[in-house]
C-alpha cells in the first residue's frame, strides 16, 4: 500500500518534470518520449514463438515471419515517433466556457506532413481522438473539465501516438500556459431579484435617461402572444416582416437587478445566477446584477452585457 | 470495434484457410471448423451478438477437450500436429469475440501465428505467397486499427510502405541473424511416396504412379547427363531368397566423410529431395557428398543417420561423369552369388547354361540375345504372381512386366550364371527444365521415374550397369515412362498415368523451375549454408564478426529506409522549393528570412539583371505550382527546364 502510494507520487513528480510549458512547442527528440506498448511486448513474444518454431521445425517459414516481425518492430520504433517528431504546437485564443460540462481547449497545430490517429488528454480530462492531421495548420479543441469557475489554465496535456501498429507508444506532455474564463455551471434556482421602480429610477438614474420623449420607439423585437395586440407594429407586417412587437423608452417601468441569494451558499448562488442570466438573456430581457464587493453592472443587455455579466460571476 | 479492421482479418482469415489446402497436415476438423466459424461471425446472429464472449468460450473449451483427448489417444509424436490445427481453430474463434481494439490487435497476431505454424508445414512457393498475402492482411488489419478510417487505397499504400521498408530488414536478419541449433526437432511433414528398402515384383498386380515430384537437380559447371545416362541410384539390394530382393541387414559399410575444401570442388549438383522416409539418398554415383552427414557407402549409396523426414537440400561436389566411382572398385562378397537351391529351377537352369561360356561379358550377350526373343512386354498392369517360383512364372510364362521384374529376373539369372549380381532400385530419367528469360535450368524427376536395374560384377572392371528394361522396351530410358508405353502400344497403361496437355507441362515446369530457386536459396538456407555463405564473403573468422555484421548492416538498411520514408512524406512542394532554394544559391543569391519569393525575384533581378528573365519565369513556375489548378501547373519537364535556365547562368560564370 505504502509502496504504491510512493511510486504514484514519484510518478506524477517525474511527470511534472518531464512536461514542457511555453505559449507554443515543437515536438522534437528532447520532449517526445516513447516505450513499447503491452501489445509491444506481446508481439514481441510471438515473434519468438515464430523463430523457436522455424528453428526447430526446420523450416524458414516461421523463420521468414519471425524477421518480418522484427523488422516491422524495429521500423515501427520510428514510424510512431515521426508521427509526432516535427509537430508544432501553439495556444489560440480560449474561448470562455461553463464550468460541469466538457470544455474545449483550443490548440493550434501545425505539421509539414499527414500525421495519423493523435490522442490528446488533459490531466483528469476525458480523452480526444484525431484521425489524421493533414499537412498545414490545424485548429484542434482539446476537452477538458474545469472543476470550478474562474479563469483556469487546463493543466498538462498528454498528446500521444500508437499508429502505425500499436507496438509503440510515444507521447509528449504540454502546459499550455493560456487561462481560460470558466463561467459558473449553470444550475436553476433562487435568485434575489430586485425591481427598482421607474419612479425611483428616474432620480437615482437620472442622467442616464436622456430626454427626447417618454414614447421614442426604441425597438422592434419578435411578438410574443402574452403582449395583446395593441404592440404588434401593423405597419412592418404589412410589410411583410412577421409579428413585431413595439418597445419604447419609457417602457422600462422598473428595472431588474440581480444579486446572489443570501440564503444559499454562495457558490451555489452563483450558480443560479449563471442559470437565471442566461435565461433572461434568452428572452431578451434587461438585467443588471449586483455581487457583493464587485463593481456592479448596470442594467442593459445584448450579447457584450451578457459576456460582461458571466465574467463577473466566474471572476467573484 | 473497427469494422475495416474486422473486415481485413475476417480476409487473411479466409486466405489462410485456403493455405491450408497445401498442408497435408490440416485435419478434416479445422477444414471444415474454420469457414463455420467465419461464416458464423460474417452471418453475427442476435444471440452472438448478445453473448459473443460465452460463445466463444464454450466452442474453446470444447475444441481444446476434443483435442486433448486426440492428443491423449493419438501418435504422441504428431502432437505439433494437432497442435497446429488447434491454433487455426482458435484463430477462427478469436474472430467471434472481438469487440474492443485490445482484442482485436491480439486476433491479429493469433493470425500471424497461425500462419507461421502452416509456413512449418507447406514450404513449396505457393503456399508461401498465400501465406505472404495472409500475414501481409494481418499486417493491415492492425495498420486499419490505428488510422481511424481512412481509404482502401491509402491504407494500401500504408501498408505497402511499412512492409516495403520493413523487407529489406528482414533479408538482412534472414542472412545474417544466427541460428539457433534446433533445441528439439520437429516432425515436419512425412514421406509422401517412395521407394521401398525390397523388391517383390511377384507382389504388385497394377502400377499407379503419381507425377509428384521427386527430386530436382541443378547443374552447375556441368551439362546435365544425357537422358541414356540419367539413373540415380538410392538403394542396392543384394539379398535374394528366392522370392524378394533386398537390402544387406546392419549398418552399411561408409568411406570418410567428405572434408570441407573438397565439398566447394567444381562441378557440383545441388539435389533438392522430397522427404522419402530411406536413409539413403538419390545420387549418379559420382562426386563428393555435402553437408558431412550424408557418406558415400561401399555399394555405391549414399547415406545418412535420420531418415529424410522434410525436404532436404544437398550437394554432390566434384560430380564430373569422369570422376572417381570408387564403390564400383568394391569386390563381390559371396553374398552377391547366393541363390536359393529350392526356387525357380527353370531360371536355375536357364542360368547354367550360360555359365558355360567364357567370360561375363558373353553371359550378359546371351542374357540378352534370350530376352529380346523371347517376345516380353512392357506393362504397369502384369498382374500377381504365384508365390512359389514367382520369377520362373514371370520368365517362361506370363512373360509381362514392368522394370522391378525385368531387374529381379535379370540379376537372378546372372547369378544362376556364376555371375556376381545386384539390383539397384532408384530413379531414372528427368525432364530438363529450362526456365523463360534464362537462368538455371533443372532435371525434375517425378515419383513415377522410380526405376529398378541391375548391376554384375566383371572382373577387371568393376561392377557395370545393365538395365533389362532398356532392352525390352528402349525408349523407356530414352524419354519418359509415358512414351515408352506409347511405343509398347498399351492404351490401358496410359490411362493409368493420366499425363497433362503439353502446355500445361511446359507451364508446370516453369513454376517448378521458380518453386525449385525459392526451395534452393530461400527455404533451404540453413544454418550450415549460412555458414557457409559467410565464410565465402568474410573469411575464416566471420562467426567471431557476425553480431557487429548485422548490427551494422540493419543500420545501414534501416537509416537508407527511413531516409526514403522522409523523402517520401515530404510535399512534393516543399521539395521543389528546396530545389529552387539550391539553385538560387549557387548564384550566391539568398532570400530574406520572411522575404516573399516574389520580392526576392525583384531584388535579384536589380542586382543582376542578365538573370532577370530566367528569375521571373522560374518564380512564375514555382507560384504556379503552388497555386494554380490542376490542369494549369507546369508540367514537370517544364520545371526542371526553368530550373536549367537559371542553372546554365551559373555555369557560364
Amino acid at each position: 500500500m505504502r509502496w504504491s502510494a510512493a511510486l504514484q507520487r514519484h510518478r506524477q513528480r517525474l511527470e511534472r518534470r518531464l512536461a514542457r510549458r511555453g505559449p507554443q512547442l515543437r515536438l522534437n527528440l528532447r520532449n517526445l518520449y516513447i516505450l513499447p506498448t503491452g501489445f509491444g511486448g506481446l508481439w514481441l513474444l510471438g515473434t519468438a514463438v515464430l523463430y523457436l518454431l522455424g528453428i526447430n521445425g526446420n523450416s524458414n517459414g516461421p523463420l521468414l515471419l519471425a524477421f518480418l516481425c522484427s523488422g516491422l518492430f524495429l521500423l515501427s520504433l520510428f514510424l510512431t515517433q515521426f508521427n509526432l517528431q516535427g509537430l508544432e504546437l501553439a495556444v489560440d485564443h480560449p474561448q470562455p466556457a461553463f464550468a460541469g460540462s466538457s470544455v474545449n481547449y483550443p490548440v493550434q497545430v501545425r505539421s509539414a506532413c499527414v500525421r495519423h490517429q493523435l490522442q490528446l488528454q488533459f490531466e483528469g480530462g476525458p480523452l480526444q481522438l484525431i484521425p489524421s492531421i493533414p499537412a498545414g495548420p490545424t485548429l484542434i479543441q482539446a476537452p477538458w473539465a474545469p472543476a470550478q469557475r474562474g479563469l483556469h489554465t487546463p493543466g498538462r496535456l498528454k498528446l500521444y501516438s500508437k499508429a502505425p501498429l500499436g507496438l509503440f507508444v510515444c507521447w509528449s506532455y504540454w502546459v499550455p500556459p493560456k487561462p481560460q474564463l470558466i463561467f459558473p455551471q449553470p444550475v436553476a434556482g433562487p435568485v434575489r431579484e430586485h425591481w427598482i421602480p421607474a419612479q425611483e429610477l428616474r432620480n437615482v438614474l437620472a442622467d442616464a435617461i436622456q430626454a427626447g420623449g417618454a414614447e421614442t420607439l426604441r425597438e422592434l423585437s419578435p411578438h410574443r402572444p402574452e403582449e395583446g395586440l395593441q404592440r404588434v407594429a401593423w405597419k412592418q407586417m404589412a410589410r411583410g416582416r412577421g409579428w413585431l412587437a413595439k418597445r419604447f423608452e419609457s417602457e422600462t417601468t422598473s428595472q431588474l437587478h440581480l444579486s446572489p441569494d443570501p440564503g444559499v451558499d454562495r457558490e451555489r448562488a452563483l450558480e443560479h445566477l449563471c442559470a437565471r442570466i442566461l435565461e433572461l438573456s434568452d428572452h431578451n430581457q434587461p438585467f443588471g446584477l449586483t455581487i457583493g464587493g464587485l463593481e456592479p453592472i448596470p442594467h442593459g443587455q445584448g450579447r457584450h452585457h451578457r459576456e460582461a455579466a458571466l465574467r463577473a460571476l466566474a471572476l467573484a | 470495434m473497427n469494422p475495416q479492421s474486422l473486415r481485413l482479418q475476417l480476409a487473411a482469415l479466409a486466405v489462410l484457410w485456403l493455405g491450408l489446402f497445401a498442408v497435408r497436415e490440416t485435419q478434416p476438423l479445422a477444414l471444415i471448423g474454420v469457414p463455420l466459424l467465419l461464416g458464423l461471425r460474417i452471418w453475427n446472429p442476435p444471440p452472438l451478438r448478445r453473448h459473443r464472449r460465452s460463445w466463444s468460450t464454450a466452442i474453446g473449451l470444447a475444441l481444446i477437450t476434443a483435442w486433448l483427448a486426440g492428443a491423449s489417444l493419438g501418435d504422441r509424436g504428431a502432437w505439433l500436429v494437432g497442435f497446429s490445427n488447434l491454433l487455426w481453430l482458435l484463430c477462427a474463434l478469436t474472430m467471434l469475440e472481438v469487440e474492443r481494439p485490445g482484442a482485436q490487435r491480439r486476433a491479429a497476431l493469433l493470425l500471424l501465428l497461425a500462419t507461421g505454424t502452416a509456413g512449418l508445414f507447406a514450404q513449396d512457393l505457393g503456399p508461401s505467397l498465400v501465406q505472404a498475402l495472409a500475414a501481409c492482411l494481418a499486417v493491415a488489419s492492425l495498420l486499419a486499427l490505428e488510422s481511424g478510417q481512412i481509404s482502401k487505397t491509402s491504407l494500401l499504400r500504408r501498408l505497402a510502405l511499412l512492409v516495403g521498408l520493413s523487407l529489406p530488414l528482414m533479408v538482412v536478419l534472414f542472412v545474417l541473424a544466427p541460428r539457433l541449433s534446433p533445441i528439439w526437432l520437429l516432425q515436419g511433414g512425412g514421406a509422401r511416396t517412395g521407394l521401398s528398402d525390397q523388391l517383390d515384383p511377384g507382389s504388385i498386380a497394377s502400377l499407379a504412379r503419381s507425377d509428384a515430384p521427386a527430386m530436382r537437380l541443378q547443374f552447375t559447371g556441368m551439362a546435365p547427363p544425357p537422358p541414356a545416362e540419367r539413373y540415380w541410384r538410392v538403394l542396392t539390394l543384394n539379398q535374394f531368397d528366392g522370392r524378394r530382393w533386398s537390402a544387406s541387414p546392419g549398418e552399411p559399410a561408409l568411406a570418410a566423410p567428405t572434408d570441407g575444401a573438397a565439398a566447394n570442388l567444381p562441378p557440383q549438383i545441388n539435389v533438392l529431395l522430397e522427404p522419402t522416409n530411406l536413409r539413403w539418398l538419390p545420387w549418379g554415383g559420382t562426386g563428393l557428398p555435402w553437408p558431412n552427414g550424408i557418406r558415400r557407402s561401399a555399394d555405391g549409396g549414399l547415406w545418412q543417420e535420420e531418415p529424410v523426414r522434410s525436404r532436404s537440400l544437398y550437394r554432390l561436389a566434384a560430380a564430373g561423369r569422369d570422376a572417381p566411382q570408387p564403390w564400383r572398385a568394391v569386390p563381390p562378397t559371396a553374398d552377391d552369388l547366393r541363390l536359393p537351391a529350392a526356387s525357380n529351377p527353370r531360371l536355375r537352369a536357364l542360368g547354367q547354361t550360360w555359365a558355360q561360356l567364357p567370360n561375363p561379358e558373353a553371359r550378359i550377350t546371351a542374357a540378352q540375345g534370350w530376352f529380346l526373343q523371347q517376345g516380353f512386354r512392357y506393362t504397369l498392369e502384369p498382374g500377381l504372381l504365384p508365390p512359389n517360383d514367382a520369377l520362373d512364372a514371370f520368365l517362361f510364362e506370363e512373360q509381362r512386366g514392368f522394370c522391378e521384374h525385368f531387374a529381379a529376373a535379370f540379376s537372378a539369372l546372372m547369378r544362376a550364371a556364376a555371375v556376381p549380381a545386384r539390383v539397384v532400385i532408384g530413379y531414372q530419367g528427368g525432364a530438363w527444365v529450362q526456365p523463360v528469360g534464362g537462368g538455371h535450368g533443372h532435371l525434375q524427376v517425378q515419383q513415377s521415374d522410380a526405376h529398378a536395374w541391375s548391376e554384375v560384377w566383371i572382373q577387371g572392371r568393376g561392377w557395370i550397369r545393365v538395365d533389362p528394361t532398356a532392352w525390352v522396351v528402349p525408349s523407356r530410358t530414352q524419354s519418359n515412362l509415358f512414351d515408352s508405353l506409347e511405343a509398347a502400344g498399351s492404351a490401358g497403361d496410359r490411362r493409368l498415368l493420366r499425363q497433362s496437355p503439353t502446355w500445361l507441362q511446359w507451364l508446370g515446369g516453369q513454376w517448378q523451375a521458380l518453386d525449385l530457386n525459392w526451395n534452393l536459396w530461400v527455404m533451404q538456407f540453413d544454418q550450415s549454408r549460412q555458414e557457409a555463405l559467410l565464410r565465402q564473403w568474410f573469411g575464416a573468422d566471420a562467426a567471431r564478426w557476425q553480431g557487429p555484421l548485422l548490427l551494422m548492416a540493419l543500420g545501414f538498411v534501416l537509416s537508407i529506409g527511413l531516409v526514403l520514408l522522409q523523402w517520401l512524406q515530404t510535399p512534393a512542394i516543399n521539395r521543389q522549393r528546396g530545389q529552387l532554394d539550391r539553385c538560387l544559391e549557387k548564384l550566391g543569391l539568398r532570400p530574406e528570412p520572411g522575404e516573399a519569393l516574389e520580392a526576392a525575384v525583384q531584388r535579384f533581378s536589380q542586382q543582376r539583371p542578365e538573370l532577370a528573365d530566367a528569375l521571373q519565369q522560374l518564380a512564375h513556375n514555382y507560384s504556379r505550382l503552388r497555386f494554380a489548378d490542376r490542369a494549369q501547373k507546369p508540367t514537370p519537364q517544364q520545371w526542371t527546364t526553368s530550373l536549367r535556365a537559371l542553372a546554365q547562368h551559373h555555369r557560364h560564370r
